[in-house]
């Protein structure tokens, strides 16, 4: 694959995440941060770098960083203080079932401070944003990838880009209008469920889905389910069900922070 | 015609430069001069010492620099040596040394075998305490179980007087120490009890307080599970 197509495909995605694509991709360094700064357009004076690149069908062997919020700072659209605010960072996701994560995408330093390009989990899907690097605390490091397939209705995890587990999964009702949206995601929950209908163990996801009939901002979980019969298929609003075992499978494999690609 | 004892002395005629042959056996000792800083030096990085100057008629055998008994610095010097020596930018760390007046001794060996000793001091800053901590886990903890506090360390190059942990109006944890105090306190992974505590969001407060009185805070925070999903299903 070569830079062009790849800024074209970054460019096409809701997404886009800080992940190092190794040597599979075909690309060289430079073309990843030639992508990356064309990416991250942002104020033209200032330094920047990011690393993001990829496409539909290369390598998954991806590096993920993110961190969790130091305060409830502001989200800026650009990095400055005196752009526009897109959001607060916020300690707990919506639902409190955990800290809040945020996904980095790229660094850029605008007259001696650090600012670090992160996606943003809040509606519409694909937000991002700016924010000084000091406001959010030490970067943790994923190497593992869920991508979920909704046209072939499987769920696949990679490590280091090693397929290590798969599982036939429930999708979103499309035909209902309540498909699962498609585009880049974290697992930004884990935790154990006492609720048969979600199985006994769910993830929160970053996306939100089209359903909004759901409090807490009708988030996108990967769970397990008192259904097994309607899997594979597309039985949910927008949720991903496994069946008990392979939702307690997956729960060995992945955990906060782990992207998720839904295509 | 009686002599004059001074002109049996010969020494009025002697160059200094020729100081400590057999015509001066009272060669004047080896000189050092310098200046002093007043300004502290931030904790970590270098002080440098100011321009020191070594003289000596005799000639200079050896210069050393040192810090209590650890030595910085030794300058040999064969032969004769020379009568002046000019030491300048010598960089000392600050890495391990706690706030306050540290005295480098500063000597100046003749070849007789002379010496002179200097005292220059210099002053680290006393700074706020400090508190780093590993990242924490975002994950929830299982209601009624324990949440386990990432690795925190609390740093104060004054001396640490109490640590605490408190959760909400609760305190989880106090460490005080008596005397000067510790320079460094590492609570890893301390477990708080959730028992009791509601379901969602909850925060933990680090306080440190110096011997100075001066204090840092810092918050953390962790989530008790719901474990009842809101999820679109």
């Amino acid at each position: 694959m070569d830079a062009a197509l790849a800024v074209a495909s970054a460019a096409g995605e809701s997404f886009k995440g800080r992940m190092r694509k190794h040597a599979a991709l075909g690309m060289t360094v430079a073309a990843l941060m030639s992508v990356g700064s064309l990416a991250a357009a942002g104020g033209a004076s200032a330094k920047g770098t990011t690393k993001t690149a990829w496409a539909a069908g290369s390598s998954h062997n991806v590096t993920t960083e993110f961190a969790i919020a130091q305060g409830a700072s502001p989200v800026y659209r650009q990095p400055s203080t005196h752009s526009g605010v897109l959001n607060r960072l916020a300690f707990y996701t919506p639902d409190n079932e955990a800290l809040q994560t945020y996904q980095f995408l790229g660094t850029k330093v605008v007259a001696g401070t650090l600012w670090e390009h992160i996606a943003v989990p809040m509606r519409p899907n694909g937000q991002t944003g700016w924010v000084k690097r000091s406001w959010l605390g030490v970067a943790q490091v994923s190497h593992k990838l869920i991508i979920v397939n909704i046209p072939t209705e499987t769920l696949t995890v990679y490590n280091h880009g090693k397929l290590i587990f798969t599982t036939p999964v429930g999708t979103g009702d499309l035909a209902d209008g309540w498909p699962t949206p498609t585009g880049h995601f974290w697992i930004a929950e884990a935790f154990p469920s006492t609720d048969p209908v979600y199985g006994p163990w769910a993830f929160g996801t970053t996306d939100r889905a089209t359903d909004t009939d759901f409090p807490d901002d009708s988030i996108v979980g990967i769970h397990g389910t008192d259904e097994p019969d309607l899997i594979p298929g597309d039985p949910s609003h927008g949720c991903i069900r496994l069946k008990d075992a392979d939702i307690l499978k997956l729960k060995t494999l992945v955990t906060i922070g782990t992207p998720v690609w839904i295509q | 015609m009686a002599v004059a004892a001074q002109t049996h002395a010969r020494t009025p005629h002697v160059a200094a430069t020729r100081c400590g042959n057999k015509y001066t056996p009272t060669c004047t000792k080896p000189a050092i001069k310098t200046t002093t800083s007043t300004k502290c030096v931030s904790p970590g990085s270098n002080f440098t010492l100011p321009t020191v100057r070594f003289t000596s008629s005799a000639g200079i055998r050896r210069i050393q620099i040192r810090e209590g008994s650890k030595i910085l610095k030794t300058i040999k010097f064969k032969g004769q040596g020379p009568t002046q020596y000019k030491l300048k930018g010598l960089a000392v760390s600050t890495l391990r040394l706690d706030a306050g007046g540290h005295p480098l001794t500063v000597k100046i060996t003749d070849i007789k075998g002379r010496t002179t000793t200097k005292t220059v001091s210099f002053a680290v800053c006393s700074t706020t305490p400090k508190i780093v901590n590993n990242p924490p886990s975002a994950k929830c903890v299982n209601t009624g179980g324990k949440y386990r506090l990432p690795k925190v360390t609390f740093t104060s190059n004054s001396g640490i007087r109490s640590v605490q942990v408190r959760t909400g109006a609760k305190t989880v944890k106090t460490v005080s120490f008596p005397g000067k105090g510790a320079s460094q306190y590492t609570l890893n992974g301390l477990s708080i009890a959730t028992l009791g505590l509601a379901s969602g969001g909850h925060a933990v407060s680090l306080r440190v307080t110096d011997v100075k009185g001066r204090a840092a805070t810092k918050t953390l925070h962790f989530s008790v599970c719901v474990s009842t999903p809101v999820f679109t299903g």
